[in-house]
């Protein structure tokens, strides 16, 4: 579990932020572009790590998560697994086949996306304050994960902020902008960092 | 003293004899026989390499020790609730060893006892770039997951661990199920329509215990399953499902055999007492067989006993021969027994040398088969040339029209003027022996002998895809005077393993050295992991923006035996000295992997028992020549060379005859079908003998050796119905070896009488 928990709590996350919408969000054949900034607290450093980059997320394919502040590197979640570039090199990878649990993963983002929230429900208590839904983890998820609380904030249908508050004390905030849905399907250098292969 | 009174004496003595074995036999089979189905117990004795052996003994002991339950619903409480029903059931009735189960838990402690030692701990990849200097590849990594948002960004691990080699260490450690995850604290996977939880055990007392087999299916059976699915996965089920396959056909072909044989004698002799006294015999010889197997050996295995049930086959060629003399006007019972003892005997004491030469062959089964045979043999054979003498009232009388029909049958073919059909059906046996032989195969694979439960192995094989699990069939046994040197052994054969791997040979490989790795390569890693730091955490300080403190003064090495990994069922016992491949795709380049490395074998035990079966097969072929040799000599010191060998060549040839004839069939030759042929030829002599012993194809004679032929078809031939594929072949080849022994048996009747 220790290994793939901080992958559920970011996929529950972004879970969460498509299941908030009174409708699903995006349907299969659609995809959001946006960007991201993200404050990273950790406890005993001063300073918060900041990054900021583009975010893409196509329903049925995966999602790609690219900082291009401080420091470039791609991070693309697709059927096959999760790799992450830097300098167009791979320097991490974990596929379905090594961990098949990645697909359960996966599923409950699937679901989370298409407005299911059966999936979700299962390790979230949801409680609404105003425009922003408060999601404790349940205590009997089943699953020993370090997440405690999420605080997700809505705006004209789309979530414009997510904090994560994890056991140790540890904080994200991460703020999205310039959000837009359209047709058009993943470029092909996307559909290519989804499957593993280095820009 | 006369002849008589000695005669009286020997018998009265027999009876004290019988009377003390049926007291002691009594007495077991009244508290309960050790019957065991233990397939290692079938193996041979005889393995020069005792190393090898022990290890593939404890291995195989330690791994059919263990018991695996997928329990399944779609609702998750309902799963839940059932396998820690189970579990604690098992437990209370004393089936399993009490287990901590909480996975969450152990995989917790393993982290706290390993993250101390981290310097030390290192991947395999990450190990493999810091000894190409690729410090720069690690340094990417590091900051990509600073900033990642999927990756291991605790920041207390991040102070400790900057570069995340110990999360590294811990993501490439083998995983043997890797479709499962840690719920509840247990084993979980989820199909997408059931839940299912993992229950892992380990049995408290042999699984191939028939006795403890009884007390766990009684406890399964009653366990209220509904409304869960159950999944097994050991070899307990195997064991008990093949053992109770074999009690049922021993007492179905054993009974059905018996039944036929009671239905003959009834039919022939038209009397009571022929049927008792035979009984009597057989009840004698198999008692004498199981007291003397109790005496010997600490268990029984049911494959001896289902071996010797079919004793009653030979057996009862004594008392057939006697009771057939009815037919020749003997009237007293001592002029009977004199008229066939030189022919009981002389065929008992080849028989005996036939099955004394499957006791020579070093496989346990087969020597507690050959001692229930010959012992049993002995005591029918004393109890028909001492007791029937004194139990026997029949009256001589005519022989039904059947039995004189049967002569004309089997004497047919051995009238002077048949010589043209003679040379026919010699020509028409040559042909099928020639075609045969062109067909004939020769298979040793032990696979061909597995006769696994199809209900078993889909549950098996679903448990599997669910799971990830992969059978451990073969593993590396390593030798070391030390834990160091062990996990040195072991590390060597993982860098040969790892290059096997990129190859696609096989899928990973479980060692305790990959959790714990020896002290000098912890010290390596070590010194590798400071080198990083001090060239490479002022960059990753820079970058980030982050005050890393360098992590390199630690020094202390992580000991297998403090690490706590004993007391996992993965590593426990005997498995502390094993290296398991996962998933191989080709067992004879995986066994190349410890070439050269000293300490290191390989063991394959299917391939090794196949191997180990066609080494047996040849040595069955060479009793074989040894038992014809002999009994060769035999006959000629008492027939002449000519009738010696006219006694002789009837077997003979029914043996040879025998694998060809199978290969039309499509029956390959293997160790079983040897080892059949050598009972042939043991039986095929009897016949011959009887036939030697007279000079006229005398009806009492002739009926006997045809009532014998029946018999011994009766129970050995009906082996050949058993779904055990050793068993089938073993009865088959018995069928065809018997049927022409008695057809051929004639040939051995004096040339110039049988005119």
């Amino acid at each position: 579990m220790m290994r793939t928990a901080p992958l559920l709590l970011f996929l529950a996350v972004f879970g969460v932020i498509t299941v908030l919408q009174a409708e699903p969000l995006i349907k299969e054949g659609e995809i959001l572009r946006g960007r991201f900034l993200m404050d990273r607290h950790l406890q005993g450093f001063n300073k918060p790590l900041r990054s900021e980059g583009t975010i893409v997320i196509a329903p049925g394919k995966g999602l790609v998560w690219k900082t291009e502040k401080p420091f470039p590197a791609i991070v693309a979640i697709g059927v096959q697994g999760i790799h992450q570039y830097v300098n167009n090199d791979k320097t991490f990878s974990i596929t379905t086949n090594q961990f098949p649990f990645l697909n359960t993963l996966r599923q409950l983002f699937e679901q989370a996306l298409t407005g299911n929230e059966a999936g979700l429900e299962r390790y979230f208590s949801l409680q609404q304050e105003g425009n922003t839904a408060i999601l404790d983890k349940r205590p009997d998820a089943g699953i020993d994960w370090p997440l405690k609380k999420l605080l997700v904030r809505r705006n004209q249908g789309f979530v414009e902020s997510v904090a994560l508050f994890k056991e140790n004390g540890d904080r994200d905030e991460i703020h999205f902008l310039e959000q837009t849905i359209t047709l058009a399907s993943p470029t092909s250098e996307e559909l290519q960092l989804l499957n593993g292969v280095a820009p | 003293m006369t002849k008589t009174r000695r005669r009286t004496g020997a018998a009265w003595l027999w009876l004290m004899v019988l009377l003390s074995i049926w007291s002691y036999g009594g007495w077991h089979v009244a508290n309960g026989l050790p019957l065991d189905s233990d397939l290692l117990y079938l193996l041979p004795s005889e393995e020069h390499d005792l190393q090898a052996q022990r290890a593939w003994e404890l291995m195989m002991a330690e791994l059919s020790s263990r018991f695996t339950v997928l329990v399944g619903h779609e609702q998750e409480e309902v799963a839940l609730r059932t396998v820690q029903q189970l579990q604690e059931g098992l437990q209370n009735a004393g089936l399993i060893v009490q287990v901590d189960q909480d996975w969450s838990s152990s995989a917790k402690q393993l982290a706290k006892v390993l993250f101390p030692y981290r310097m030390g701990l290192l991947s395999e990849s990450d190990r493999h770039l810091l000894l190409q200097h690729q410090k720069e590849t690690l340094l990417n990594r590091a900051i990509g997951q600073l900033y990642s948002p999927t990756g291991i960004v605790d920041s207390r691990l991040l102070s400790k661990d900057p570069f995340g080699l110990f999360a590294s260490f811990l993501l490439q450690l083998p995983n043997p199920a890797k479709r499962l995850t840690i719920r509840n604290g247990w084993l979980h996977t989820h199909d997408g329509a059931q839940h299912w939880f993992m229950l892992n055990g380990r049995l408290t007392q042999s699984p191939y215990s028939i006795r403890f087999q009884e007390q766990f299916m009684h406890f399964w059976q009653a366990f209220p399953k509904e409304p869960a699915a159950l999944l097994r996965f050991a070899a307990l089920f195997y064991a008990q499902s093949a053992a109770s396959q074999a009690m049922h056909e021993a007492s179905t072909i054993g009974t059905l055999g018996m039944i036929l044989t009671i239905i003959l004698i009834l039919m022939v002799f038209r009397a009571i007492r022929p049927l008792g006294l035979t009984i009597f015999a057989i009840l004698n010889g198999m008692m004498c067989g199981l007291v003397i197997c109790l005496l010997f050996f600490d268990r029984i295995h049911t494959a001896a006993l289902l071996f010797g049930s079919t004793l009653v086959g030979v057996a009862v060629d004594y008392c057939l021969l006697y009771f057939a003399t009815s037919f020749s006007h003997h009237p007293h019972p001592e002029a009977r027994i004199k008229k066939v003892f030189a022919g009981i005997s002389f065929g008992m004491l080849t028989t005996v040398l036939g099955y004394t030469c499957l006791a020579v062959a070093p496989f346990p089964g087969l020597r507690q088969g050959a001692a229930f045979s010959v012992a049993g043999l002995l005591a029918s054979w004393l109890t028909v040339v001492l007791w029937f003498p004194r139990l026997d009232n029949l009256a001589s009388r005519n022989p039904p029209s059947i039995l004189l029909w049967l002569r004309d049958l089997i004497m047919w073919l051995w009238q002077t003027d048949r010589h043209r059909a003679r040379v026919g059906l010699a020509l028409a046996l040559l042909l099928l022996a020639v075609v045969g032989g062109r067909q004939l195969e020769v298979n040793d694979s032990i696979r061909r002998y597995q006769q696994l439960s199809a209900t078993l192995q889909a549950e098996q094989k679903q448990l599997q895809q669910l799971t990830g699990l992969s059978e451990i069939n073969q593993f590396f046994w390593i030798s070391a005077d030390n834990d160091e040197q062990l996990l040195q052994l072991q590390e060597q054969l993982g860098d040969r393993l790892r290059l096997m791997r990129a190859s696609g040979i096989l899928d990973d490989w479980l060692s305790i050295a990959r959790f714990v790795p020896s002290a000098q390569r912890q010290s390596d890693n070590q010194r590798l992991n400071a080198q990083l730091q001090e060239s490479t955490l002022p960059q990753l300080q820079a970058i980030s923006g982050l005050p890393f403190a360098v992590q390199s003064n630690q020094t202390d090495l992580l000991a297998a035996d403090q690490s706590g990994l004993f007391a996992w069922p993965i590593f426990s016992g005997a498995k502390k000295q094993a290296v398991f491949p996962i998933g191989v795709q080709d067992s004879q380049r995986i066994g190349q992997a410890a070439n050269d490395l000293p300490g290191v074998m390989h063991i394959d035990p299917p391939s090794k028992l196949s191997a180990l079966l066609a080494r047996y097969r040849y040595r069955a072929l060479w009793l074989f020549a040894i038992a014809a040799t002999l009994t060769g000599g035999l006959l000629v010191w008492r027939y002449g060379w000519r009738g010696g060998l006219s006694t002789l060549l009837p077997p003979l040839l029914a043996t040879v005859s025998t694998p060809l004839l199978l290969a039309l069939l499509h029956i390959p030759m293997g160790f079983f079908t040897s080892i059949a042929l050598v009972l042939v030829f043991s039986i095929g002599v009897d016949y011959a003998i009887f036939c030697a012993e007279e000079s006229l194809p005398d009806i009492a004679m002739l009926a006997g050796i045809w009532l014998a032929a029946m018999t011994a078809l009766f129970s050995f031939g009906l082996l050949a119905l058993s779904q055990t594929p050793a068993v089938q072949e073993f009865g088959l080849t018995l069928f065809i070896g018997i049927t022409l022994s008695l057809f051929l048996a004639p040939w051995a009747m004096h040339r110039e009488s049988a005119s």
